[in-house]
């Protein structure tokens, strides 16, 4: 079997890392496997050597030119129903007639909503011009993705919750992602010590990784928020950040006078995050049962788990498959006083933190993991091209 | 607008007078180019006697099947001939719309929009207007639904829209009100309905001729007292005891007095102090009318806490209403509290305050706006006191988004059942954090245009007192309330201050915020 990874993002982004990942299984497996993304394809090296081959968008016709010379089958996973993946999707699937499956990882219509500040009911009552005009190729386009969906042989999807946006009734699979628990393990040495970043060794150190763009800046500014009310409290706790800060959502000075203080390691190779996570006591992961966290699975969220220390996550997506208080605390509200109580919360109870910690790295072993996960969705796709007379191609 | 949807029928309403066959052309031509189709024109001339007024009224019927005409043979007066293109239609919907006026292209695509999702009884629009140039000038970007601003202004004006079954049970438009009798059946409908809906954008377009409102506020004589008899029958009917009168300098626009009271609700005064609140606590000693009053100085027990402190206050009292001071305060007229009492037992408003005065006489605060980038921003500070502001909203009575901690009156059981102040904050914030909360139950904050106060806080006081952290919580406390942006600080200004300045750049906000996300 040929795979075909539409990719809408740049290869260093998070969410290549799972596309990477799910790669790299079903290519020890003998499938034949493309990724193909945004921008200079060797910047997959910041999570990976990949065994497989990856693509730019530009050189897709090229791709397409060889694989008509050799025929195979082939199922194409458009990842994301966003424009730039929609527009090449339906152009490979009519040049291959191959089917496509669509890869859902977030509530697309909340994140269009987001950006346009906009409730997406109104954006869809726009006029056609307009909505044309508004269209970005990292956004989907809210007349032309429902057709995608349609369209697909099958849906996969990070959660469960995703497949409301199934519109076809489509056969459907969640594809969770995994986690490489070699790489990530709880007895990892940091890569820099506490002195070196200006923490107290006495600091309860909180690690979060991950790029601050208009959807979850919001949640930092929360996560940012409770560590400061704790320290205004007098109580020592600190927050490290990994990953670039975009604007948008937020005050930028009230947000920078937020961070003011904290360490701030900006952009780090994710092969080089495990030593940086090693540094921390807890995890938190903002956010509110809500909207957009109900419809995603956060990349980190595995990580977190499998460095068995504490993790805090808001009460959905994988917070539902854990048990509040046994292997993780969840926030309900996600406010900025709700994270400071679940913080301080461990940073009084020692035996809660060690107890969390073990829990969360078992619930990682049995959970999280690359190859099964792999295997269930490679096994999805197989059984959608065995379908293949009832597959609807574009 | 999905075309093959179907949507309410929406009648046009349109009477006209010795209009000139131009401006008819004009409005006509805005109706007939409207993007939502299910529309019919109801047009009554009221006896013109210009022949090419009559002439160009034959002649509109044939130019669409969706337009009927009906010729009065004298002159009812522009209610009575409204009424009657009211009863021509037979749409769900009612839009009034003026012979020489203009709606926005997809005016009533917007209206069918906002009818499909709030389901509302009356609706209405920001409007600007048409100068003779045929230039749009004056936007008028308006607050939601405003009860009280209502008393004062006659601000919800064009595009209004009505369900027609409300306009019948209502009566419609009554003639005794000519001149100003849509205003006067704004108040008639929202004594039978509180489904009333704001439409945020321009979609109407008012021509300023020589001797209409539009041009000169005091074109029409005799207005701000019908004005004034239309408020206190509106007044009387609801039980509310005030008397409503022309402002002595500002046209169009009411004052509102207490009526004598029989019976006075107990009020504690409460006064959180770092100092010795001695000019608070005098001025409310000295001046203050109101029999009924307690008056409570809370010191600060370790660091200062204007929130926790009166919390503690609160508890010591057992007044029916609570009135929280800053300790520089200082309450100018004697009946104070009576003004301040009369907005507090409105339905509906749970907070009041006065218009907060600089000791030099320039505003410090007539409210406090909400927003994600400034937070609770006071409302005209700088501006010159005794001015109309924007369209009344210094010169009236008006709802606002919140109150600043200075001078504010609660009802106590309104502030139990919220919990009182937040005192997770340490200094500021925790009256527009009370207000929110008053809001998540429905109920308004009210800025009285009088009484005034003083507060002589200073800017370096002001300033040393800002927390930083304050803000962030108030903004993560409430952060999707903020960026739904303030109801009643019309969402159509640039918010760096809360000084009604239109936004300096044009293009389609959402471009604007697409390019702020993405790039």
């Amino acid at each position: 079997m040929r795979v075909l990874f539409l990719h809408f993002g740049k290869f260093h982004v998070n969410s290549v890392i799972q596309a990477f990942h799910f790669g790299e299984e079903m290519h020890a497996q003998g499938e034949e496997v493309v990724l193909c993304g945004r921008g200079p394809t060797d910047r997959i090296a910041t999570v990976g050597e990949p065994s497989f081959e990856c693509i730019d968008y530009s050189d897709l016709d090229g791709l397409l030119d060889r694989w008509a010379r050799e025929p195979a089958e082939t199922m194409i996973c458009a990842w994301t129903p966003r424009e730039i993946v929609r527009r090449a999707t339906q152009r490979v699937a009519e040049a291959l007639s191959a089917p496509y499956v669509v890869h859902l990882e977030d509530n697309e219509e909340h994140l269009l909503a987001a950006a346009l500040r906009l409730p997406y009911d109104e954006i869809r009552e726009l006029a056609p011009e307009r909505l044309d005009r508004l269209a970005h190729q990292e956004l989907i386009h809210p007349t032309h993705y429902p057709g995608l969906m349609e369209g697909a042989a099958g849906v996969t999807m990070i959660t469960e919750e995703l497949n409301e946006f199934n519109f076809g009734r489509r056969p459907h699979h969640v594809a969770r992602p995994g986690v490489d628990h070699e790489r990530f393990r709880p007895d990892i040495q940091p890569a820099v010590s506490r002195e070196q970043l200006g923490l107290d060794p006495e600091d309860f150190v909180i690690v979060y990784h991950g790029v601050g763009h208009f959807a979850n800046l919001r949640e930092l500014f929360s996560l940012y928020l409770a560590v400061r009310l704790l320290q205004r409290r007098g109580r020592r706790v600190n927050l490290v950040r990994l990953g670039s800060t975009k604007p948008g959502g937020v005050d930028p000075r009230v947000f920078q006078a937020l961070r003011d203080g904290m360490p701030d390691l900006g952009d780090v190779p994710w092969r080089d995050v495990p030593g940086y996570l090693a540094l921390a006591d807890a995890y938190v992961q903002p956010g509110a049962p809500d909207d957009f966290n109900r419809y995603r699975l956060p990349s980190k969220l595995p990580e977190f788990f499998a460095m068995g220390r504490p993790v805090i996550l808001p009460a959905c997506n994988l917070g539902r498959d854990v048990s509040d208080g046994e292997n993780a605390l969840l926030l309900r509200d996600g406010r900025a006083q709700e994270i400071a109580v679940r913080i301080e919360q461990l940073l009084d109870d020692r035996e809660l933190c060690g107890r969390l910690g073990d829990a969360a790295r078992r619930f990682a072993l049995e959970r999280l993991d690359w190859r099964r996960n792999a295997d269930g969705l490679a096994g999805f796709y197989r059984s959608l091209l065995a379908e293949r007379p009832q597959a609807v191609a574009v | 607008m999905d075309r093959s949807a179907a949507g309410p029928l929406i009648s046009v309403a349109m009477p006209t007078y010795e209009t000139d066959p131009g401006f008819l052309r004009e409005a006509v031509r805005s109706v007939l180019g409207q993007s939502y189709p299910d529309w019919e024109l109801c047009v009554v001339d009221d006896g013109s006697k210009r022949a090419d007024t009559r002439r160009a009224l034959r002649r509109l019927a044939s130019r669409d099947e969706r337009i009927t005409t009906r010729l009065l043979d004298r002159n009812a007066g522009i209610s009575g001939a409204t009424n009657e293109a009211v009863a021509l239609g037979r749409g769900e919907l009612v839009a009034f719309l003026d012979h020489d006026d203009a709606l926005a292209p997809d005016a009533l695509a917007e209206v069918a929009r906002a009818f499909s999702r709030f389901d509302f009884d009356v609706a209405y629009s920001d409007s600007d207007k048409l100068t003779p140039h045929g230039e749009r000038a004056d936007p008028f970007h308006k607050p939601d639904w405003s009860p009280v601003y209502a008393l004062g202004a006659m601000y919800v004006g064009h595009l209004l829209v009505v369900r027609r079954s409300l306009l019948e049970e209502a009566g419609g438009l009554d003639p005794a009100f000519d001149t100003i009798q849509d205003f006067e059946l704004m108040l008639r409908l929202s004594e039978r309905t509180d489904r009333i809906h704001h439409i945020p954008r321009i979609l109407y377009h008012w021509r300023a001729v020589a001797g209409s409102i539009a041009a000169e506020a005091e074109a029409k004589p005799g207005v701000a007292e019908l004005q004034a008899r239309a408020v206190n029958a509106h007044l009387a009917r609801r039980g509310i005891p005030a008397e409503a009168t022309p402002h002595p300098s500002i046209p169009h626009r009411l004052r509102l007095r207490p009526e004598p009271r029989r019976s006075h609700p107990s009020v504690d005064v409460v006064i959180p102090a770092r100092g010795d609140a001695e000019r608070a606590f005098d001025a409310v000693r000295q001046r203050t009318s109101y029999p009924a009053v307690e008056l409570f100085v809370q010191y600060a027990e370790g660091s200062f806490n204007p929130g926790r402190q009166a919390n503690l206050a609160v508890g010591r009292g057992d007044g029916e209403f609570i009135a929280v001071l800053g300790e520089e305060m200082e309450v100018g007229d004697p009946d104070w509290l009576e003004q301040l009492i009369l907005f507090a037992e409105m339905p509906g408003v749970g907070a009041v305050g006065p218009t907060v005065l600089h000791p030099d006489g320039r505003v410090s605060a007539a409210g406090v706006a909400t927003g994600l980038y400034d937070p609770a921003a006071p409302v005209m500070r700088g501006f010159e006191a005794g001015g109309d502001g924007y369209y009344g909203s210094l010169s009236c009575a008006r709802e606002v988004a919140a109150l600043g901690m200075v001078c504010l009156l609660v009802r106590r059981s309104f502030f139990e059942r919220v919990g009182g102040f937040e005192e997770a904050y340490s200094r500021q914030f925790q009256a527009p954090d009370l207000c929110m909360k008053l809001r998540e139950l429905g109920m308004s904050a009210v800025c009285a245009a009088a009484p005034v106060a003083i507060d002589h806080t200073t800017e370096a006081s002001r300033r040393a007192d800002f927390d930083v952290l304050d803000r962030a919580l108030f903004v993560d406390r409430w952060y999707e309330r903020l960026a739904e942006g303030d109801p009643y600080y019309g969402r159509g200004f640039f918010r760096e201050a809360a000084d009604y300045t239109l936004p300096p750049f044009g293009g389609d906000p959402l471009e604007i915020a697409l390019r702020e996300a993405v790039g």
